[in-house]
C-alpha cells in the first residue's frame, strides 16, 4: 500500500499521519506510532509522535 | 563525536545535558545566520528540521515497507518566504522529492481534518454544519507558539472549500511559558520550606538551568495529570486534584518534596489567561489581534475550534469559550488534527483524477508584503499581505537601469513601508549580457507558487532576451533564450 502521508513539523512535537482508501468513498487517516531505533550510544526514541532533537556527546 | 538522538528520551535528558540539546528550533527556521555549535559541528535550524524529518521518513518507510518521496508538510500560516523555503531545503535534504512536497498552512490541516470528522460523523450525527460557508476561527496553542487564523469554510456536496482570512503575527507564547510559571511558584514553595531566598538560590548558571529544566518536566506531567484526572469536572464546586512528587538531590544534595493541586496551578497561570495579565503576553491578544485584522467581532465568529496540546488543558479551554461566550470545538487528541489534515490532503491531491465526486480546494495566502526597493525613492509594493497563493503578476517597467552593466534588485518583507522591522529578503544584482543604456526600463514578474515561496523574473522591458531569473537561492542568467 502507498501510504499518503502528512507531517506537522511542530515547534516542540512533530506528528506523522498516514491516510489511506478504505471503501464507501472514505478515507482512514491514522496517527503513525514511530517507534524505537536502537543505537550504540543508547536509544533514539521517536516516541509515537515526539521528535525533540538531542545530540548526545 | 558523539551520537544524535531525536525523541521523547532527548527531551527528557534536557536535564541531563541541557547545553548539548537543540529545542525549539522551528522558532528560527529561516534565519540564515542562526547556528548552534555542539562541541565542533554547527548545526542550523535547517539541519535540525533535516534530521527530524528523515527520521520521520525512515519511520514511514519501515512501517509500510515502501520508499517514500512525497509528502504534504505543514508550517505556520504566518510563516513568510525565507521560512518556507528553508523548511523546503530541509525536506529536500531528508530524502523527499522537490515536485512531491507540498506546504499547507496549518489551521487549514487543522479545518480539513475537522470538516472530514464532520463529514464521518455526518451518518451518525452532524454536529456541526458546513452546508452553508461559516467563519471559523482556528485557535492553536503548542509547545511555543500561539497561533490564531480566521478561516472561511464551506462545503458543497463533496467538494470542500477552505480560505485563509487573516492571521495573527507569530506569537511565542505556549506550554513552556505555561510551566515557567509552575516553575516559579514551585521554587517558591522551595525557599518558603527551607527559609531561603530563592531569586538568590541557585548560584551558578547550571544549577539554575538544571533546577528549572527538573521543575518545568514537573510540571508538564503535572499539567497533563490534571487534564487526564479532571476532564469534566471542571468549574467551582468540584474538587481539586493534587500531583505530588519527590525530587532527589535536589538542591546543595537535598530532596525536594513538594506537591501541587489544579486550582493553585491554574492560579499561576491566570495572566497567561487574562487580557492585561501582568506578565505582558497572554493568549487573548492574538485572537483579539487576528479578529481586528479580519474586520470582524468576535460574535461574527461561526465557529471555535480548538488545536495544538495546550488546549487539552481545561482551564485553557474555558478562557476562550468565556472569551467567545459559547463552546468550542476540541477533540480529545487536539495534537493531531494538523497532521491528519494534511496526511488527507495528500491523498486527495494524489488521487485527484481517480476520485469521482470530493474535492478539496485551499486557498493559502501570502503572509507579509514585499517590496521593491528604489533608490531615491520609497519601496514599490510588490505583494500585498493576504494575497491569494498561486499568484502571478508582471510589473511592466517598475525600476529603471542605472549603469551601463545593470541594476540591483532589493526585495524587502515588511507590515508597510515604514515597518521598523523591515527584512531584506533578498539582494541581487542583475547583470545584463549586452550594454543596456541607463534609465532603461525593467520589467519584473513576480510569483506565488502554492507553496507561498516566492520566485521573480527581471528583464529589460520589451526585450525578453535580456531575461534574469531570480531564484533565492540561485540567480540563473539566461543569455537569450
Ligand atoms: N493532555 C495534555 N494536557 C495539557 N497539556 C498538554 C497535554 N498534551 C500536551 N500538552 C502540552 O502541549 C504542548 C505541546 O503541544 P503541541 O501541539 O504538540 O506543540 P507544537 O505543535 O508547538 O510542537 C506541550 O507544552 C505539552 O505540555
Ligand atoms: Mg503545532
Amino acid at each position: 500500500m502507498k501510504p499518503y502521508i502528512g507531517i506537522d513539523l511542530g515547534t516542540t512535537n512533530t506528528v506523522v499521519a498516514c491516510a489511506d482508501y478504505i471503501e464507501d468513498g472514505n478515507v482512514k487517516i491514522d496517527i503513525l506510532d514511530i517507534e524505537q531505533i536502537s543505537d550504540r550510544c543508547g536509544s533514539i526514541t521517536v516516541k509515537k509522535n515526539v521528535a525533540v532533537l538531542h545530540l548526545c556527546g | 563525536m558523539g551520537h544524535e538522538f531525536i525523541g521523547q528520551l532527548a527531551k527528557n535528558m534536557k536535564n541531563v545535558e541541557y547545553d548539548r540539546v537543540i529545542y525549539n528550533s522551528k522558532n528560527y527556521i529561516g534565519n540564515r545566520n542562526h547556528v548552534w555549535q555542539i562541541d565542533n559541528k554547527k548545526y542550523t535550524p535547517e539541519d535540525v528540521a533535516e534530521k527530524i524529518l528523515s527520521v520521520a521518513k525512515a519511520n514511514v518507510e519501515r512501517f509500510y515497507g515502501e520508499r517514500v518521496d512525497g509528502a504534504v508538510i505543514t508550517v505556520p500560516a504566518s510563516f513568510n518566504h525565507d521560512q518556507i523555503e528553508s523548511t523546503k531545503n530541509a525536506a529536500k535534504s531528508a530524502g523527499f522529492l522537490e515536485d512531491r512536497l507540498i506546504f499547507i498552512s496549518e489551521p487549514t490541516a487543522a479545518l480539513l481534518d475537522l470538516i472530514y470528522e464532520e463529514k464521518l460523523s455526518d451518518k451518525r450525527n452532524t454536529i456541526h454544519d458546513f452546508s452553508k460557508p461559516k467563519k471559523v476561527l482556528v485557535f492553536d496553542l503548542g509547545g511555543g507558539t500561539c497561533d490564531v487564523s480566521i478561516m472561511n469554510v464551506e462545503i458543497n456536496g463533496d467538494d470542500y472549500k477552505v480560505e485563509e482570512l487573516a492571521i495573527s503575527p507569530h506569537t511565542q507564547l505556549g506550554g513552556v511559558d505555561f510551566d515557567i510559571c509552575g516553575v516559579l511558584y514551585l521554587l517558591h514553595k522551595y525557599s518558603i520550606l527551607n527559609d531561603i531566598d530563592h531569586k538568590r538560590m541557585p548560584h551558578h548558571v547550571d544549577v539554575k538551568r538544571y533546577i528549572f529544566s527538573v521543575l518545568s518536566l514537573e510540571i508538564e506531567k503535572a499539567r497533563i495529570m490534571f487534564s487526564s484526572l479532571s476532564s469534566g469536572l471542571t468549574g467551582e464546586g468540584y474538587g481539586d486534584v493534587v500531583y505530588r512528587n519527590s525530587l532527589e538531590n535536589f538542591y546543595t544534595g537535598q530532596s525536594f518534596e513538594f506537591e501541587i493541586s489544579k486550582k493553585e496551578y491554574d492560579e499561576c497561570i491566570k495572566p497567561l489567561l487574562t487580557k492585561g495579565g501582568n506578565l505582558g503576553f497572554n493568549i487573548i491578544d492574538p485572537i483579539i489581534d487576528t479578529l481586528n485584522k479580519a474586520n470582524l467581532g468576535k460574535e461574527d465568529i461561526d465557529e471555535v475550534f480548538l488545536v495544538g496540546g495546550m488546549t487539552a488543558y481545561s482551564t485553557v479551554r474555558e478562557a476562550i469559550e468565556n472569551f467567545f461566550g459559547k463552546k468550542t470545538i476540541s477533540y480529545l487528541d487536539p495534537m493531531y488534527s494538523v497532521a491528519k489534515g494534511a496526511a488527507l490532503y495528500n491523498y486527495y491531491n494524489e488521487n485527484k483524477k481517480k476520485i469521482e465526486k470530493g474535492k478539496i480546494i485551499i486557498y493559502p495566502v501570502v503572509a507579509e508584503n514585499i517590496y521593491l526597493d528604489v533608490k531615491n525613492n520609497l519601496p514599490v509594493l510588490l505583494v500585498s499581505q493576504g494575497t491569494k497563493a498561486p499568484y502571478e503578476k508582471v510589473h511592466e517597467g517598475i525600476v529603471k537601469v542605472d549603469n551601463a552593466t545593470g541594476i540591483k534588485l532589493d526585495i524587502l518583507s515588511g507590515k508597510s513601508i515604514y515597518d521598523p522591522k523591515m527584512k531584506r529578503l533578498k539582494s541581487v544584482q542583475l547583470t545584463f549580457t549586452d550594454i543596456i543604456k541607463p534609465g532603461t526600463p525593467i520589467s519584473i514578474k513576480v510569483t506565488f507558487d502554492k507553496n507561498r515561496i516566492l520566485h521573480l523574473e527581471a528583464w529589460v522591458t520589451g526585450n525578453f532576451k535580456q531575461r534574469i531569473d531570480v531564484t533565492f537561492d540561485k540567480e540563473v542568467l539566461y543569455d537569450g533564450c
